[in-house]
């Protein structure tokens, strides 16, 4: 009888305690949280790095070799497009070159906010507990570094998962898969090979010779823009990052283009991130026949549909229903 | 008697899209007015008799109060928010002088319409046959234990720069394996073959893997319909 009263007493005692532990746990949990994916999104843009990575979407591979240096001011890096034709990208803080041998071409984009591996944390990075439960999984490995596994479970359906995995010492990204809700990988991009600290600054220029005599495009007519256009029902957690006038090149490796500059066109290039997951929103008039519909390819899935007198083409690692909701709530209000 | 027998020619007129801006407006305000209900019948009854002479299926005498249930779902209707864009209003207008003409391309764009959604169907069975195989092959790469345990093409030192590397490695990357093999569905759904979708690829994503060479490597591709299907 004794024994069953204090059992009954325990019993109360810790159904009493366990939530404020269990708050101060999480509250605790959330500030740290909060820090480590501030220290990921640093740790892209200020340290110094080079190594290659490898980017898996649905049946595609694609590989490229990054060179990044920041001297406490300026961030310079050189990404190579090694699978296809031949590309490479110069980027000084916010400008961005890209050399096209081919073509003899140099395409100039500034004001750039667009992120990319390993810094694919955006500035919203401190909004992505509303949109994920985030969670430390085990430790594991990544082009031979030891990382930290990261589990991003979406809150809703506007969203992949993902799991990250972060060097132990430096909290660089090496790795990063997409899951969708069965939990399979249907993209990922990860480090085959990675060197941080030094760098050689001699491969910080263009590899290719004589690139002053090369033709350039510029491509961003007007960095921050207001144009009047904007998604009237935006998935929770999304917040514009950038919105542009733009040149959309035609000189991109395509088939049936063989290096051959056609012509450039205009388009409002709008982009919206989670802190993670992005999108961006194309919007131009609507010449030619074009064909409305949607395709996917891993986690990416691409758009377009026309809007009275203008073509609306929305570009995303997001599931297709975001997409549909987006594509189909695109406006014009002055 | 006399005016109303002008006013039935302008009427014919205006049916078979012959009338100057002007002229329409006018015989329009003079409708809208409701001076002369014969006018408005004289309307009616030229549309039926021109749908009867191109096909008696279309021999219906609308109900009564028609004209105005249309008037209310219009008003009804969302207003597109949308701005003009110049130069295809200017191409509209110089479209609009020849009135006839235009009757005929709306026509014909409605057809061509319709013939899109008929040869994209058997291609949109064709792919949607080609994601059930492929998501199978993602549910292989699936990897739940430790991260990047499937990425086996990780070489520390060398960087596979060259195609034979790739295709060398490629029966460890699971879903990878045929990049280059990958089945030619040269026929794809006409979107797809826009070289401008790289473009956009690129301006979003600089490392994404294109679509390149075309329609080749698509996993999956569905037509969102037009108004002109629905």
């Amino acid at each position: 009888m004794c024994k069953r009263m204090a059992y009954r007493f325990l019993t109360v005692v810790i159904a009493a305690v366990l939530p404020f532990t269990a708050f101060a746990q999480t509250h605790q949990d959330d500030v740290e949280m909060g820090k480590l994916l501030h220290s990921i999104q640093a740790a892209a843009k200020k340290l110094s790095y080079s190594g290659t990575f490898v980017y898996q979407q649905g049946n595609q591979i694609r590989t490229s070799r990054i060179t990044h240096a920041f001297d406490g001011d300026v961030e310079v890096e050189k990404l190579e497009i090694l699978d296809g034709k031949p590309r490479e990208y110069l980027r000084r803080n916010g400008e961005v070159n890209c050399y096209l041998p081919e073509s003899k071409t140099i395409q100039v984009e500034k004001n750039l906010t667009q992120e990319e591996f390993p810094a694919l944390l955006s500035e919203n990075a401190s909004l992505l507990p509303q949109s994920y439960l985030i969670r430390k999984a085990q430790m594991s490995r990544v082009a031979g570094a030891e990382c930290q596994v990261l589990n991003f479970q979406p809150k809703d359906s506007a969203r992949y998962g993902f799991k990250l995995c972060v060097e132990k010492n430096t909290n660089l990204l090496l790795g990063i898969q997409t899951l969708n809700p069965r939990q399979e990988v249907i993209e990922q991009i990860a480090f085959t090979q990675i060197s941080i600290g030094e760098v050689d600054k001699a491969r910080l220029k263009p590899s290719y010779s004589g690139t002053s005599t090369w033709k350039t495009e510029y491509l961003t007519v007007k960095a921050n823009v207001n144009s009047g256009w904007s998604v009237k029902s935006l998935p929770p957690g999304y917040k514009k990052t950038l919105e542009t006038r733009r040149l959309i090149p035609m000189s991109a490796p395509a088939a049936g283009t063989e290096g051959n500059l056609a012509k450039s066109h205009e388009v409002v290039q709008m982009m919206f991130s989670d802190g993670l997951s992005t999108f961006s929103v194309f919007i131009e008039p609507n010449f030619g026949n074009r064909t409305e519909g949607s395709l996917q390819q891993g986690a990416m899935t691409i758009t377009s549909k026309r809007l009275g007198e203008h073509w609306l083409t929305v570009v995303g690692e997001v599931p297709s229903t975001a997409i549909k909701q987006v594509v189909s709530s695109i406006q014009f209000k002055k | 008697m006399e005016t109303k027998m002008n006013n039935n020619a302008s009427i014919s007129d205006a049916v078979d899209g012959e009338l100057s801006d002007v002229q329409l407006d006018m015989l329009l305000a003079q409708m809208r007015q409701g001076q002369d209900r014969h006018l408005l019948k004289t309307w009616n009854e030229y549309h039926l008799i021109g749908d009867v002479l191109r096909s008696e299926d279309l021999d219906v005498t609308m109900s009564e109060d028609f004209s105005q249930k249309l008037m209310a779902r219009l008003e009804s209707e969302p207003v597109l928010l949308v701005p003009k864009n110049a130069n295809t209003s200017a191409r509209l207008n110089d479209a609009s002088i020849t009135g006839k003409s235009s009757r005929y391309m709306a026509m014909t764009s409605v057809a061509a319409a319709v013939m899109v959604a008929f040869v994209m169907a058997p291609q949109i069975i064709s792919t949607i046959s080609q994601t059930t195989q492929d998501t199978s092959t993602v549910a292989k790469v699936e990897a739940n234990e430790s991260f990047g345990s499937n990425i086996k093409l990780a070489s520390n030192s060398s960087v596979p720069s060259s195609a034979n590397v790739v295709n060398g490695q490629s029966t460890t990357i699971g879903g990878a394996k045929d990049m280059e093999f990958a089945p030619k569905l040269e026929d794809q759904v006409e979107m797809l073959r826009d070289p401008r979708l790289d473009s956009y690829l690129q301006a979003h994503q600089k490392v994404s893997p294109t679509f390149e060479s075309g329609a080749r490597h698509i996993q999956k591709a569905n037509v969102v319909p037009t108004p002109a299907e629905k």
